[in-house]
């Protein structure tokens, strides 16, 4: 009777783990930094710009998250080159540095880490997203937000850790 | 009784087909889901972007037609006769200010609502041919060079200045709380903006004409009417007055009056040329390149309408006759308009759920009650399409008129379909017309037994200003199965009534059943089954709790027909089961009813219904001298339970 039990106990247990791999299996691998980054407009102080930018997820928060690394993310290495407005673009088009991620990958690592900063430099993070796309083929999301980025403090902080260079030699 | 009789037949023959097919829609198509336009056509289907993202107001003029000569009837004598159209001022029916009556989303050209002389030629509607009258329709346009006049109005003042006043009002009215927060700030697409909305000003701006073909007057309109109230209602005959006596400037409660005709909607087309020449008026206030632009007008949507009134309604007897026609006339037509022609559609992008808020009020003609379809972005290959998810409903429309107040003027919505909304899915205004038919079994919780049930609902909340009120009639009949008689009545055949007369005894002895007895004058013969239809018409309101369902409240008045008999079947009711102390009724009971109902919208809907009727009954006692008649008021406590599939249209 004993034995029984027990091997009910390894039934469920094996079940539990088939299921769960089957559960983690159906979370799709997310590419990192693929996005589509728009101006909207300038933000209601100096330094701050507010663009259009996508993130990819399994589910909202997942995506969310992406989304602020990927504005920041735009603007250090991709520069905002398209206005929603389809004219006139009066966000930072030309990128923070010309390096790859590769040259500071460590610091890069953390900046973008679980942990990192990168969060520090958004304002209205909890913008509900204004548009919602979803993959018909892996059931990924993508959400669209609108943030409001803080570059000027960013690249003052990127320049102070040497990641960036100075905005007097890119220009 | 021809007609119960009939649909007892249909019942007794059809009902378990019937069931049947329910049974196969309900596992098939709609677990879990309302049968409705949406899911049957829709469903599954991908929408384009383009239809979703391009939201804006659009103008729209009203012009009236005439289609015929035959436009007045007129009763002299009880003969009807044709009068020329001449003999009427078609403006009678269009004759202020239609304009309070379409739907706030609209920009309204309010200078151009003059009758079309459509070169005085006779158009004969029996002709049937669109093609026909839309041409001349289009002749008649382009003579009195309608379009100019529309997109000119946008031009006024013409002084060079950008944005001028319409354009202004079009972009504030565009605009959500936070697009324009955004542009009052430091937005750099200000300049994008304005050219934006000025050529959208330019480029969505639609001509309707209502093209009238026929109008009744007493009785031809009224009688219909009239037939029906006596019908149902036995309400005393209404009478008529002569048309000469008709008087349009004071209240007249006994006049009817039906129009009916075409409803044709044009879009006046710009090209780049005409932008340019729109520009050019503006920068150079110059107008003579933009009066030499041809304007083409395309027709985008035609449909045949007609409408009645009659100023016995009680709730309109404030307003004159030719109000309450101009007013069903063009909410109709506009609101079927909505229904058909993608940009007068109202969409926007959900920014909250739980409970689901939208930046859509009374700005953008919002009513309670109001449905529109959930769509979420789907990428499959190049480009996105639209999926629907779900359906919600306005629960109260914001007033958000003055949305730039500095606060975020949002609508709440009640989800009742579908899976989950998010934020980021986009909504579109799904016009419906307010009908819900339901099939299925009504069982009688408290005596047993079931009955197949069909409901028809239709949604008044517009009319009266009151969402969720509906107007709903219901018509259960019995069977022959045994199993589905609610009372498990018997059928017997004094042998001193009429073929077509019958006794129905209530629950007897199962002994009794076709056996012959005597009760000293009176021979009667048991058999099996009964045939009566409970129908019911009432007033419900809706209200709903959560996507799941709702509770509903009914008043309504019921009636209770046998079906067999000149007069109503005879009843022989029993209290007991000694048949022999039971005295006989006439089946027909009238009376009001009030009750409270619990119903889910998912199919198989289930509802739970308990009430109180009040009724006046007939009652006929049987003994050995014959039939004497009483009557005798009573009362009755019903608790029914339904279980049915629900079509809404």
């Amino acid at each position: 009777m004993r034995t029984t039990t027990s091997n009910h106990f390894i039934i469920i247990a094996i079940a539990a783990a088939m299921a769960s791999s089957v559960l983690q299996g159906c979370k799709v691998q997310i590419p990192l930094y693929q996005y589509d980054a728009e101006c909207i407009s300038l933000g209601s102080s100096d330094g701050l710009q507010v663009i259009s930018i996508s993130g990819m997820g399994n589910n909202e928060d997942e995506c969310r998250e992406n989304a602020q690394k990927n504005a920041v993310h735009a603007f250090i290495f991709k520069g905002i080159k398209v206005s929603q407005n389809g004219m006139f673009n009066p966000c930072a088009r030309e990128r923070m540095t010309r390096e790859p991620m590769s040259e500071h990958q460590s610091f890069w690592d953390e900046f973008f880490g679980p942990s990192g900063s990168y969060g520090d430099y958004i304002t209205q993070k909890m913008n509900p997203p204004y548009k919602r796309i979803r993959n018909a083929e892996d059931k990924s999301l993508t959400l669209f937000f609108e943030y409001h980025v803080d570059i000027r403090t960013l690249r003052q902080d990127l320049e102070r850790e040497g990641v960036i260079p100075s905005a007097n030699i890119l220009n | 009784m021809i007609i119960s009789q009939v649909l007892s037949r249909f019942f007794n023959k059809w009902l378990d087909a019937l069931m049947l097919l329910i049974g196969v829609f309900m596992t098939a198509f709609c677990i879990g889901q309302e049968v409705n336009k949406a899911n049957f056509i829709l469903n599954n289907q991908l929408v384009g972007a383009d239809n979703l993202n391009s939201y804006k107001r659009v103008g729209l003029t009203i012009c009236t037609a005439s289609l015929s000569n035959e436009f007045i009837q007129k009763t002299r004598g009880g003969e009807i006769e044709n009068e020329s159209i001449y003999d009427i001022d078609p403006n009678l029916f269009f004759p202020n200010d239609p304009y309070q009556y379409i739907s706030n989303k609209f920009d309204i050209n309010q200078s151009q609502t003059d009758h079309l002389q459509i070169n005085n030629r006779v158009l004969n509607p029996s002709d049937g041919n669109r093609t026909f009258h839309s041409v001349h329709i289009i002749d008649a346009l382009n003579a009195s060079d309608v379009s100019h006049e529309v997109l000119g109005n946008l031009l006024e003042p013409f002084n060079g200045t950008l944005p001028p006043p319409e354009v202004a009002k079009r972009i504030y009215n565009d605009a959500t709380y936070n697009q324009k927060n955004r542009y009052s700030k430091r937005y750099a697409g200000l300049d994008k903006l304005v050219v934006d909305s000025l050529n959208s000003c330019f480029n969505n701006n639609y001509i309707l004409v209502i093209g009238v073909e026929r109008v009744k007057y007493l009785p031809e309109a009224y009688a219909k009417r009239r037939r029906f109230i006596n019908r149902v209602f036995n309400l005393a005959s209404i009478g008529w007055i002569r048309m000469e006596e008709y008087d349009p400037q004071r209240v007249d409660w006994r006049v009817g009056v039906e129009l009916s005709g075409q409803a044709f909607l044009y879009k006046i087309e710009t090209s780049d040329a005409t932008q340019n020449a729109i520009w050019e008026a503006y920068m150079d206030s110059d107008r003579s390149s933009f009066e030499d632009t041809d304007l083409g007008l395309t027709l985008v949507q035609q449909i045949n309408f007609e409408v009645s009134a009659s100023a016995s309604d009680s709730n309109e007897r404030s307003k004159r006759l030719d109000q309450i026609i101009q007013a069903d006339l063009i909410s109709s037509i506009v609101r079927r308009m909505e229904g058909l022609e993608s940009n007068f559609q109202v969409k926007r992008t959900v920014v909250e759920s739980n409970p689901v808020k939208l930046e859509i009020g009374n700005k953008e003609g919002l009513k309670a009650n109001e449905r529109y379809l959930v769509y979420e972005g789907v990428s499959s290959g190049p480009g996105e399409r639209y999926k629907i998810v779900g359906a919600v409903r306005a629960l109260k429309p914001t007033a958000n008129f003055g949305n730039d107040q500095g606060q975020e003027m949002t609508s709440k919505f009640m989800q009742y379909q579908g899976r989950d909304v998010k934020p980021g899915m986009v909504v579109r205004q799904f016009n419906e017309l307010g009908i819900e038919l339901e099939l299925g079994p009504k069982m009688n919780l408290g005596m047993g037994g079931a009955l197949p049930n069909v409901s028809f609902t239709y949604d008044i909340s517009n009319a009266v200003n009151l969402p969720g009120l509906k107007l709903q009639g219901s018509l259960n009949s019995t069977t022959s199965s045994v199993q589905l008689d609610p009372f498990i009545g018997y059928l017997v055949k004094p042998d001193y009534l009429t073929d077509s007369d019958m006794v129905l005894f209530f629950a007897p002895r199962q002994e009794d059943i076709n056996s012959t007895w005597n009760t000293g004058d009176v021979n009667i013969t048991m058999s099996q089954g009964i045939n009566f239809p409970l129908s019911k018409v009432g007033l419900v309101y809706d209200r709903p709790l959560s996507r799941l369902g709702g509770v509903r409240a009914k008043l309504g008045y019921t009636g209770y027909d046998f079906t067999a008999g000149e007069e109503g079947t005879i009843f022989l009711y029993d209290s007991n089961t000694n048949w022999q102390r039971n005295y006989v009724s006439k089946l027909r009971a009238r009376g009001f009813e009030v009750g409270a109902e619990a119903f889910t919208f998912i199919s198989p809907s289930v509802s739970l219904y308990g009430g109180l009727d009040k009724f006046m009954g007939r009652y006929w006692n049987l003994d050995e001298n014959g039939i004497e008649i009483e009557k005798r008021p009573g009362n009755s406590a019903t608790i029914f339970g339904t279980f049915g599939i629900r079509f809404g249209f």
